[in-house]
C-alpha cells in the first residue's frame, strides 16, 4: 500500500471541499415562444437556460465528488420556482440578484461582486444563454475577478488545484490546463443534467435563497426584439425511399447545406 | 387553465420533472412499445425512481403529500407529450385509495415501501360475469383462522405482471347473505407473486398489458385487509370517482395532443395550392374540438375539488360528467386528427392511429359511457333505475 503511494504520488492527493459557484439565468422557454401578427409573444413560462443546466450539473458533480459546496448565482428574473429547480438539482444555496434590464456587462459586474466576496475555487457558466446568446459572461467575470477563463469546455478534470479541460472548437478539440481559481464555461456535451427527484424537490424548500438588488446603467440598450422568420421551401420529394434519399442529398447540396 | 394555475410551486416542479422524463421517452418509444405490445418498463422504472409514484403518500411517511390535482395533471402531461399514462395511472388511483382507507398498521409498513418505489398498480375487480355490476362479483374470501382463503376468476386485470402488490376485491359474504348488495365486499392488498394465482394475457386493441386471473385458494393474511372486513365498497366507490377524474385528465391530454398535431399539419400540408387548414371543412372540426376542450379543462378543476371534498353525491356527479364528456371529446378529436392527416394518420409512423386506439378504451373503461350517464340520470336527476 505504502509502495503504491510512493510510486503514484497523485493517489494521495485528495480533492477536498472544492467550492463552486455556478451562474444560471432564468429565461423565457424558447420552445413556447410563438410569432403572432409579426410579433414575438414572449409572455411564456420561464426556465433555466439550457446550457446553464449543464453548468449546474457539473457544479453538483464536483461538489459531490469533493465534498465541497455548490452555490448558484442568478441575475435578472428571480422566479422562485426556477430557482427551486436549481436547488432541487443539488445546488446548496442561491444568491438571487434582481435587477431591471441589464446588459451582459451589468450581469458580469453583479456576479463578479458576489464571486469576489465568496472567493470560490471554480466558477461555472453555460457556454451561452438561450436568450442573449453573447457567450461573453464567463470571460467578463474572469476578467473582473482576475483569473483565467476556459470557454466551451466539453469535459473537465480536476487534480488538486489543477484543472484540465477539453475545449470543443468544431472541428478541433483543444486541451488546456490551468490552476484554480478559474472560470469555465461548459457546452451541452459535458454531461446530461439530472432530473430532480420528488425528495430533492421537497428538500429544496429548506435551502437558503439570499435575495439582493443590483442597479446598473446598461452600456447597451435593448431597443426591440423582432422575429427572424425563415420561409420554408415546401419541396416534397416523392418516390421510393432509396431514390428519394439520393434526390434529397442532391437538393441539399444545391442549397449549400451539405 | 385553472387546474394548472392552482398548482403550487412543488406541483409545478413535478410537472417539470415529467416533461424532462418525457424528453427521454418520446413518441417513437411509445410507438415501439405499442408495436411490440410491450410494457414500458424502462419508463415506469424511471418514473418510480424519480419519486413520481410517491406523490400521493403523506409527507409523514416520506411521500409528497399531494392530491388528485397533481396526479391528474401529471397523467395529462404524459399524454399530451405523446405517451400513454395508462401504465402508471393505476398506481395513482390505488395509492389514493390506500391513503384514504388503509389502517395505521398497513400505512406504517406499506407507505415507506411505496416511497422506495414499490408498485401498487393493479385493481382486480372485474369478473367474467360481473363488469359494470360490480356488487355481483363472486370471488369469495373465506376466513380460516388468521387468514382469508380466496378463490374466483377476474378478467381485464391490468399491469399485474409488473406490479408488486395488487388490490383484490372479493366477497366475504355472499350477495344473498346481505341486506344491501354493497355490503359484504372486502378489499385485500395481495402480493403479485402469491401462490395460487394464475394469469393469462389478453390481447387487446391497444397496448394494455391486461390479464385474466384464476385465484385458486389464494391465502391472504388478515392484516392485508384494506380498511374493514365487509365494508370495502364505499372505499372502492370513492376511489373510482378519483380514478374517473384522473382518466378524464389523461383524455384531455390526448385531446391537446391530437389538436396540436392536427393544427400543425393543417397549416403545413398544401393541397390544390393552399394549406388544407384554409378549408372550413378542416378548420371547423378543429375549432369545435378546441372550444369543447376549453370547457372541459375548466370542468376538470371543479371535478378535482369535488372528489377531494367530502360530499359524495357531488363527487360522483362531477366525476361521471367529466369522464363521460372527456371520453366523447377525446374520441371525436382522435377521429378529426385521422381525417386531417389522411393516409398519414392511418399509417403507424405518426402515432395518430395508436393514440386513437388508446383513446377508444375509455369509452368502455373504467366505466362504460352508458353507466356514467345512468349514474347522472338516476343518482343526480332522480329518474327511476332500469336495473
Amino acid at each position: 500500500m505504502l509502495a503504491d503511494l510512493l510510486i503514484h504520488p497523485r493517489l494521495v492527493r485528495v480533492e477536498v471541499g472544492l467550492n463552486v459557484v455556478v451562474g444560471f439565468k432564468v429565461v423565457p422557454d424558447e420552445t413556447l415562444i410563438k410569432v403572432s401578427s409579426g410579433k414575438l409573444d414572449m409572455n411564456v413560462a420561464v426556465k433555466i437556460s439550457t446550457y446553464d443546466k449543464n453548468a449546474i450539473e457539473e457544479a453538483v458533480r464536483i461538489k459531490e465528488s469533493t465534498g465541497g459546496k455548490a452555490i448558484g448565482v442568478t441575475v435578472g428574473n428571480t422566479d422562485r420556482k426556477t430557482i427551486r429547480e436549481a436547488l432541487s438539482m443539488g445546488v446548496d444555496e442561491v444568491v438571487a440578484i434582481s435587477t431591471q434590464y441589464t446588459d451582459v456587462l451589468g450581469t458580469a459586474t453583479a456576479i463578479a461582486e458576489e464571486v469576489r466576496s465568496m472567493n470560490p475555487d471554480l466558477v461555472l457558466f453555460g457556454e451561452t444563454t438561450t436568450d442573449g446568446s453573447t457567450s461573453g459572461l464567463g470571460p467578463m467575470v474572469a476578467e473582473f475577478w482576475g483569473v483565467p477563463v476556459i470557454t466551451f469546455a466539453k469535459s473537465i478534470k480536476l487534480d488538486g488545484k489543477v484543472i484540465r479541460a477539453e475545449r470543443s472548437l468544431t472541428p478541433v478539440v483543444e486541451i488546456v490546463e490551468t490552476e484554480l481559481p478559474t472560470v469555465v464555461t461548459v457546452t451541452g456535451e459535458i454531461n446530461s443534467p439530472r432530473i430532480p427527484t420528488l425528495r430533492q424537490i421537497m428538500e429544496s424548500s429548506k435551502k437558503p435563497v439570499r435575495t439582493k438588488e443590483f442597479k446598473s446603467s446598461p452600456m447597451a440598450s435593448l431597443d426591440s426584439v423582432e422575429p427572424y422568420l425563415v420561409q420554408r421551401k415546401r419541396i416534397v420529394l416523392e418516390g421510393k425511399t432509396e431514390e428519394v434519399v439520393q434526390k434529397l442529398i442532391e437538393a441539399l447540396r444545391k442549397e449549400g447545406a451539405l | 387553465m385553472r387546474a394548472l394555475n392552482k398548482l403550487d410551486e412543488e406541483g409545478q416542479l413535478l410537472l417539470g420533472v415529467v416533461r424532462e422524463l418525457m424528453g427521454k421517452y418520446g413518441e417513437s418509444y411509445w410507438n415501439k412499445m405499442d408495436e411490440s405490445q410491450s410494457f414500458p418498463e424502462d419508463f415506469v422504472k424511471e418514473f418510480m425512481k424519480l419519486g413520481l409514484g410517491a406523490i400521493l403518500i403523506p409527507k409523514e411517511w416520506g411521500g409528497g403529500g399531494k392530491g388528485v390535482r397533481e396526479a391528474s395533471l401529471i397523467l395529462r402531461e404524459i399524454n399530451l407529450l405523446g405517451g400513454n399514462s395508462y401504465f402508471v395511472h393505476g398506481h395513482y388511483y390505488l395509492t389514493a385509495m390506500l391513503v384514504r382507507c388503509a389502517g395505521k398498521e398497513m400505512r406504517d409498513w406499506l407507505f415507506p415501501e411505496v416511497v422506495q418505489g414499490k408498485r401498487v398498480m393493479t385493481l382486480a375487480l372485474t369478473e367474467p360475469e360481473a363488469g359494470s355490476d360490480s356488487t355481483r362479483i363472486s370471488t369469495l374470501a373465506e376466513r380460516q383462522g388468521d387468514r382469508f382463503v380466496v378463490s374466483g376468476r377476474k378478467v381485464f386485470i391490468s399491469r399485474i405482471s409488473h406490479t408488486d402488490y395488487f388490490v383484490l376485491v372479493a366477497r366475504t359474504k355472499r350477495v344473498d347473505e346481505v341486506r344491501k348488495k354493497t355490503e359484504g365486499v372486502t378489499l385485500f392488498l395481495v402480493d403479485a407473486n402469491v401462490r395460487g394465482l394464475q394469469m393469462r394475457k389478453i390481447r387487446t386493441m391497444s397496448n394494455t398489458d391486461a390479464y385474466e386471473l384464476a385465484l385458486d385458494k389464494v391465502e391472504v393474511p388478515e392484516d392485508r385487509v384494506i380498511g374493514e372486513v365487509d365494508r370495502g365498497f364505499p372505499c372502492l366507490l370513492k376511489t373510482l370517482n378519483a380514478e374517473r377524474v384522473m382518466i378524464a385528465a389523461e383524455l384531455l391530454g390526448n385531446v391537446r395532443w391530437f389538436l396540436e398535431k392536427s393544427v400543425d399539419y393543417a397549416k403545413r400540408r398544401v393541397v390544390f395550392g393552399r394549406p388544407i387548414g384554409a378549408n372550413q371543412g378542416v378548420q371547423f372540426p378543429l375549432a369545435e374540438v378546441y372550444a369543447r376542450l376549453l370547457a372541459l379543462e375548466e370542468l376538470l378543476d371543479a371535478s378535482v375539488e369535488a372528489v377531494e371534498g367530502e360530499e359524495e353525491r357531488r363527487a360522483g356527479e362531477m366525476a361521471n360528467a367529466l369522464k363521460y364528456l372527456s371520453a366523447e371529446l377525446a374520441w371525436d378529436a382522435a377521429n378529426v386528427a385521422m381525417d386531417v392527416h389522411g393516409g398519414y394518420g392511418y399509417a403507424s409512423d405518426l402515432g395518430i392511429e395508436r393514440k386513437l386506439r388508446e383513446t377508444r378504451l375509455y369509452k368502455v373503461a373504467p366505466v362504460s359511457q352508458n353507466l356514467a350517464l345512468s349514474y347522472i340520470a338516476t343518482a343526480v336527476l332522480g329518474l327511476p333505475r332500469s336495473y
